[in-house]
């Protein structure tokens, strides 16, 4: 490793270097890293428990909902990993980006700007219609602005 | 806790800081705003850990960046943002009050075509109220809409 300096709380490096395991370099930190996420309660409660790089959610109906970046993304091809559950009927979902109208799903990409993420739940039971969730969980991975 | 001197420090910095050092701050305020008469009212729900660094001050910067970067997104050609630094070096704003933060948040988050114009119609096109203000459950969500009684309310 050659070339890194250290300044106060900063530490400047190109390379993590392991005694035994090998090295990686700083950049797959930088960008492996998730840019934002957050635990949503739906439903009744309708609060964000906790977070990182949300301002807010937007509740667009059921099923429906916006999580909206502190710090925008660089660009609107990020990906992001989702997951909820709906604890009366047992039951998880798929989450998917929605478009940008509550009417027209064609194209989910409407739903992805640089400053807030756009989805929609559906159950994955025997009625997978868009459907409440009572935990939400999503994880954003990108470039940030 | 005093705010570290942040101008110039990235934003996510700003944020991590926060994440760390303060206590999260759930709001009681909601914003329900209506975007299109084909489509139920929206409910805005404040982060916490936004809402205390809006508390704090010296964290997030002003609301205008973001408005400047929708400009940049909203170009035909816009493929990434090249004045992503307006987050980073932009002077952050000083400590707020919750109201002052919520003022901030609709203007953030809220589409402008609603805040700029939420009293022009024949009822408001939003409404800030307290969470125990919104419907106990969520039977009917898809069909919520502000009420006619608040336009009535505020004539008088």
């Amino acid at each position: 490793m050659a070339g890194e300096t250290i300044m106060a709380g900063t530490i400047v490096a190109d390379d993590l270097q392991h005694s035994t395991a090998g090295s990686v370099g700083t950049e797959y930190v930088v960008n492996g890293s998730a840019k934002s996420w957050m635990n949503y309660v739906a439903t009744n409660v309708n609060t964000i428990a906790d977070s990182l790089n949300v301002s807010s959610v937007t509740d667009h109906g059921t099923g429906q909902y916006s999580q909206n970046f502190s710090s925008s993304m660089g660009n609107s091809v990020y990906a992001a990993t989702m997951c909820s559950h709906q604890e009366s009927a047992g039951v998880g979902s798929l989450g998917h980006p929605s478009a940008g109208s509550f009417t027209n799903a064609s194209d989910g990409r409407n739903g992805m700007t640089t400053s807030a993420f756009r989805m929609r739940y559906h159950n994955t039971d025997a009625s997978p219609g868009t459907r409440e969730q009572e935990i939400c969980l999503q994880v954003i991975h990108g470039d940030l602005a | 806790m005093q705010t570290p001197e942040f101008k110039g420090t990235h934003l996510w910095d700003r944020l991590g800081w926060a994440k760390q050092n303060l206590e999260g701050v759930q709001s009681d305020y909601r914003v329900v705003y209506e975007d299109s008469v084909d489509e139920c009212a929206k409910i805005l729900v404040p982060d916490p850990n936004w809402m205390a660094c809006a508390l704090q001050g010296g964290i997030l910067p002003p609301v205008w960046v973001y408005h400047e970067l929708a400009k940049d997104e909203a170009q035909p050609d816009f493929k990434k943002h090249t004045r992503g630094y307006l987050l980073h070096t932009t002077e952050p704003m000083p400590a707020m009050t919750e109201e002052e933060a919520i003022e901030y948040l609709i203007m953030k988050d809220v589409p402008q075509d609603v805040w700029r114009n939420w009293n022009t119609g024949n009822k408001p096109k939003m409404v800030i109220c307290r969470k125990e203000q919104l419907p106990a459950t969520r039977e009917w969500r898809n069909a919520w809409k502000i009420s006619e009684e608040v336009a009535v309310d505020m004539a008088a």
